[in-house]
């Protein structure tokens, strides 16, 4: 049962291709694959860590005040990240800038709460957000190696391809964008490839 | 602050630093829902009334109460409970005071509330000027509020606009829906790429 729910957060229902979920940090911290993991780890702890408050809570908060509350339960605990990122990593911390307090209003963390956590055990909103979390930080780690890639000619800030001409705008915001399309539209033409093949 | 570093700070939070094109906060509700331009004019309108407030809000609370406190950590979660509480304060107010008002632009409000940009205009208005690199006075905070909604609403409107165009172009199978909405808005935000390093006076910026 975990290995399916694993699957399926990571390929079927994948947050940022399948459900568009997330896509701010998506687009604004894959520039390079350290930021991008950084970031991933980040939002998989506080997607695990509130789902399970919120499922554990479920029957405690009144039905029409759950929005509030699962925002506020978010809150704290991307604040919590926020300030360990800061102390532990100060690098990073200043590397990802105003996205890592911004995780407190990601959707794809409020859509957990809402659709799944509130409406499941604590055990398996725990797997559920973990499952959604490492999909998440797979589909930032694609973006950012196609981003890091050409628009830096390296991998890991290790040069791989030799010349001088990477095409920077890739590093710059609209590469993000340009990556996204790029990565969702080559996942999409292989899918329905598929699709067809099987229906032959 | 005289009206020639207003008149920066403007250019800087709607053009420079677009909060949708050069930042990427806020994209959500670039991607489908507002697909009218209608649609994204109301929430773009909206928006720069709930960012000047939020931002001018946000920078009394972290001056007054945070800093004096020394509790400038709590920030994000102070900021968000404010401007949800603010966001269905406002709802129930517009719907007894202005039901006109509230039948057009109240569809907007919770989406807004829990929308990147304005909890990230809030956190802006805390931090230092990009313009002078001092921190925000009030008046700053309350410009930047508000240019940075009317830099939101440029980019909804821009995409939507985008949007009702690639409606009816043939894209490859593909590509459509999402792909070709962000090639859009990636060839949106590298034409923002140009305003970057743009100065109107000499002595600000940097």
């Amino acid at each position: 049962m975990i290995k399916d729910e694993l699957i399926r957060g990571i390929a079927a229902q994948n947050p940022v291709f399948r459900l568009a979920l997330g896509l701010c940090p998506a687009l604004a911290v894959t520039a390079t694959i350290n930021d991008a993991l950084v970031m991933g780890m980040l939002v998989l702890c506080v997607l695990a860590a509130s789902s399970f408050a919120v499922s554990v809570t479920r029957n405690l908060i009144p039905h029409r005040v759950r929005i509030p509350c699962h925002i506020l339960i978010v809150a704290a605990f991307a604040s919590m990240a926020d300030i360990l990122l800061s102390v532990r990593a100060p690098h990073a911390s200043a590397a990802l800038g105003i996205y890592v307090p911004l995780i407190a209003v990601n959707c794809l963390i409020l859509d957990r709460a809402e659709t799944y956590a509130s409406k499941n055990k604590a055990l398996a909103s725990l797997v559920n957000g973990i499952a959604m979390g490492l999909g998440f930080t797979g589909a930032l780690f694609l973006c950012s190696v196609v981003r890091e890639l050409l628009g830096c000619f390296s991998l890991f800030g290790v040069k791989v391809i030799p010349g001088s001409h990477p095409v920077l705008a890739l590093t710059r915001a609209c590469g993000g964008f340009f990556s996204l399309a790029l990565v969702l539209g080559t996942l999409n033409f292989l899918r329905q490839r598929k699709e067809k093949a099987e229906a032959q | 602050m005289n009206w020639t570093g207003i008149l920066e700070l403007c250019v800087a939070s709607i053009l420079v630093n677009n909060i949708v094109l050069t930042r990427l906060i806020g994209v959500c509700p670039l991607c489908g829902t507002h697909k009218k331009l209608s649609d994204a004019l109301g929430m773009g309108l909206s928006a720069i009334v709930v960012m000047g407030v939020a931002s001018t809000l946000a920078w009394v609370i972290n001056r007054h109460l945070l800093l004096p406190l020394n509790v400038e950590y709590l920030q994000t979660f102070v900021f968000i409970l404010v401007i949800m509480s603010l966001a269905l304060i406002g709802d129930m107010a517009l719907m007894k005071l202005a039901p006109g008002v509230y039948e057009r632009a109240g569809k907007y409000l919770p989406a807004l509330a829990s929308n990147c940009a304005v909890i990230a205009v809030a956190l802006v208005s805390a931090q230092a000027n990009p313009v002078t690199h001092k921190p925000f006075s009030l008046v700053e905070a309350f410009v930047n509020g508000i240019a940075t909604g009317a830099g939101f609403t440029l980019a909804l409107v821009l995409m939507s606009s985008l949007q009702e165009r690639l409606e009816f172009a043939d894209i490859p199978r593909p590509l459509k829906g999402l792909p070709a909405a962000f090639l859009g808005a990636g060839l949106l935000s590298l034409a923002f790429l140009g305003f970057s390093g743009l100065h109107l006076l000499p002595g600000f910026g940097g």
